[in-house]
């Protein structure tokens, strides 16, 4: 990861459409202090019609970013069988396979039907 | 001419050798010997190319023919500076400060494109012009966007988006001129078709050789498509957009050969572009001693948003 960077330079986040739309980095600008960093940013991200509807800038400065080596660290979840969406999903077939297991209360169809 | 061949054509080529363009890098990533000052270099070009490529249309900007045009114009003008001012970035996070480039440029040391060397002669050859320009650009730039450095392709696809708008625009105005132009205009438009197409064919650069893929650009993913191919594709692109303006390209401009699915153009001469490069075109000189002013003139106001201090 890179630890801080160019005090100078600001990166620059922004949302076009509603605020159901997502928040992205844009790119960067090059300036003095942060309001003058805000500007810049409009001046080059939303100047044309975008529906710019947030803008945001962070000193490089005060950032930590991750790099390609990081990648796998960032991935490692996906290592990790039972941090996936899809691990309970499996645990309840596999209870609904064994019929005399007994009930966790959950994922039970009785539970989800009460009489 | 067939067009939609060349086109069905053209959909089944895809860069040649994808491998070199599998491994991509961020700014932070580690990469291959030389590949930093490569993509530095591809930036810094373009941010010069973007802040000059505005010169011949500011000075129209005041002698705009009516309201509209003239505040399509400003906009076009202030949409190609911030493009330098994304581009410029690119390249100072590789290492090269804005203030090189511009100096680079005033000194004489970095050269300019064809293209850049010539101003307009007349409001209604900014029509034409603008379009063949304009499309070449789209043309190089969405070739780059697959590129392997990728910061640069992102500040591209943003840059594309405008400069999509700035084609029609150039379409809006070749058509205001073909539809209610007297013939004098007409004469104009279609003489500026016939002046820039080669113009634009030479942007593309010299014909491919058989060594291209030695290329260091190319090695790197830097550069994505030959010269011949990108030049291909653009006179596919752009010959019917023309032809449906009304105006004419010339057979011996350029002519779709329907055996070979491939256009056959006037060959620029490279020499004397090569000389043009070197020496300096027609508004060259103009195009050098306004930055060198207005970089100076602009000192303080520079030096306000670099440092948060007036002098």
């Amino acid at each position: 990861m890179i630890v801080g960077g160019e005090e100078n330079v600001f990166e620059v986040f922004a949302r076009f459409g509603d605020d159901q739309s997502q928040i992205r980095h844009v790119g960067s600008v090059r300036a003095a202090n942060p309001t003058l960093a805000w500007y810049a940013g409009k001046e080059a991200f939303a100047r044309r019609d975008e529906q710019c509807s947030l803008l945001w800038v962070a000193q490089r400065s005060s950032m930590v970013r991750s790099t390609s080596e990081d990648t796998e660290y960032l991935h490692s979840p996906a290592r990790r069988e039972y941090r996936l969406p899809g691990f309970p999903m499996r645990h309840k077939r596999s209870r609904q396979a064994t019929t005399n297991a007994p009930s966790t209360g959950l994922g039970d169809k009785s539970m989800e039907e009460p009489n | 001419m067939n067009n939609v061949a060349a086109k069905e054509h053209e959909s089944k080529t895809r860069p040649p050798d994808p491998d070199r363009l599998l491994q991509r890098y961020e700014l932070g990533d580690e990469m291959p010997d030389g590949y930093r000052e490569s993509a530095a270099k591809i930036a810094s070009f373009q941010a010069l190319a973007e802040i000059i490529g505005v010169l011949p249309f500011a000075e129209w900007v005041d002698r705009a023919p009516d309201f509209t045009r003239k505040q399509m114009l400003m906009a076009k003008v202030q949409d190609e500076v911030g493009h330098g001012h994304v581009m410029a970035r690119v390249a100072e996070d590789l290492g090269v400060p804005r203030e090189h480039i511009v100096e680079n440029f005033i000194s004489g040391k970095t050269k300019l494109l064809n293209i850049f060397h010539y101003g307009f002669e007349s409001w209604e050859e900014i029509g034409p012009a603008a379009l063949l320009m304009n499309s070449s650009a789209i043309v190089q730039f969405q070739a780059l966007d697959q590129g392997t450095y990728l910061p640069y392709a992102r500040a591209l696809r943003k840059i594309e988006r405008e400069e999509g708008f700035h084609y029609h625009h150039a379409i809006d105005l070749t058509h205001q001129t073909m539809t209610f132009g007297t013939k004098e205009q007409k004469k104009i438009a279609q003489r500026a078709v016939e002046v820039w197409l080669p113009r634009l064919l030479g942007y593309f650069g010299p014909s491919d050789t058989s060594t291209f893929k030695d290329n260091v650009m190319y090695k790197f993913g830097l550069k994505v498509e030959s010269n011949d191919t990108l030049r291909q594709r653009w006179l596919t692109k752009i010959v019917p957009v023309v032809q449906e303006l009304g105006l004419n390209v010339p057979r011996e401009l350029a002519e779709f050969d329907e055996q070979q699915l491939t256009w056959k153009y006037a060959q620029p001469d490279w020499t004397s572009l090569k000389q043009l490069i070197s020496d300096g075109g027609p508004r060259y000189e103009d195009w050098r001693s306004k930055v060198a002013d207005s970089y100076e003139k602009n000192r303080q106001y520079r030096e306000l948003f670099a440092t948060g201090v007036a002098s």
